[in-house]
């Protein structure tokens, strides 16, 4: 037998925990979805806003019609449709490119996380040993059964 | 049924803190197409829905359309507005 590897993902996505079959529905129509997470091994974690082109259009008539000269969001990504599949392609495909050397880490608050991740460096493999799970493409507290949104960082 | 936007379903202003007049809760016209995609539709009362709030077609799809402040408002104005909307089942 050959030597045997474990298999991690490279990055996690993580959606929010809103964007059910319904509200997917809606967001195609829409034309944006903020707060869309990216998160690599290192701990280094990303909230993207994928926006469509018809609704950048809509969005920035809007700002000028209330005399601003812009329309700015935070990291964001223009995509053909606002959909899971789209949405998990584009990031695939940014990471290649290494978009995200060049883009602002997510500003993370201090937390009780932060702290301990600090004593003990981070990964993902980490993150498990000190009690967080990762189900349902969140991050959980095992001990409070509560989603963690930011992750600890070094 | 509650009208209840999700997180970011509205944009704040920044500079009033208020609810800006350009997004909102999805609505859509063509019942039919979201019955096939397995979606239960309701009617919406127009007569319930409160003046301080209009609807406007937001995005690609010409069926959707977003319920949304009429002008800039405090966000549980907002809420309020949308809780007095009424719907009805398709039958």
């Amino acid at each position: 037998m050959s030597r045997l590897h474990e298999l991690k993902p490279k990055y996690l996505v993580k959606f929010p925990d809103y964007y059910d079959e319904l509200y997917q529905l809606e967001v195609s129509a829409k034309g944006y979805l903020t707060d869309v997470i990216v998160q690599f091994l290192d701990g280094t974690t990303y909230a993207l806003y994928f926006t469509d082109i018809t609704r950048l259009q809509q969005d920035f008539q809007s700002e000028i019609e209330e005399e601003n000269n812009f329309f700015a969001e935070p990291n964001m990504v223009v995509l053909s449709k606002v959909t899971p599949q789209e949405i998990k392609i584009a990031i695939e495909k940014l990471v290649a490119q290494g978009f995200f050397d060049e883009l602002g880490a997510y500003q993370v608050e201090r937390s009780k996380y932060q702290e301990v991740s600090k004593k003990v460096g981070t990964d993902i493999q980490q993150h498990i040993d000190m009690g967080f799970s990762y189900d349902n493409e969140r991050w959980m507290d095992k001990a409070s059964a509560k989603p963690i949104i930011t992750m600890p960082t070094t | 049924m509650n009208f209840e936007p999700r997180p970011h379903e509205y944009k704040i202003n920044k500079n009033t803190g208020m609810v800006k007049p350009t997004h909102g809760i999805s609505v859509f016209d063509n019942p039919d197409s979201l019955e096939d995609k397995g979606f239960i539709p309701n009617l919406l009362d127009s007569e319930s829905l409160p003046k301080t709030l209009q609807i406007k077609q937001r995005g690609k799809d010409l069926h959707h359309y977003e319920i949304m402040p009429l002008f800039l408002m405090p966000l549980n104005e907002y809420k309020e507005a949308l809780r007095q909307i009424f719907v009805t089942t398709l039958d």
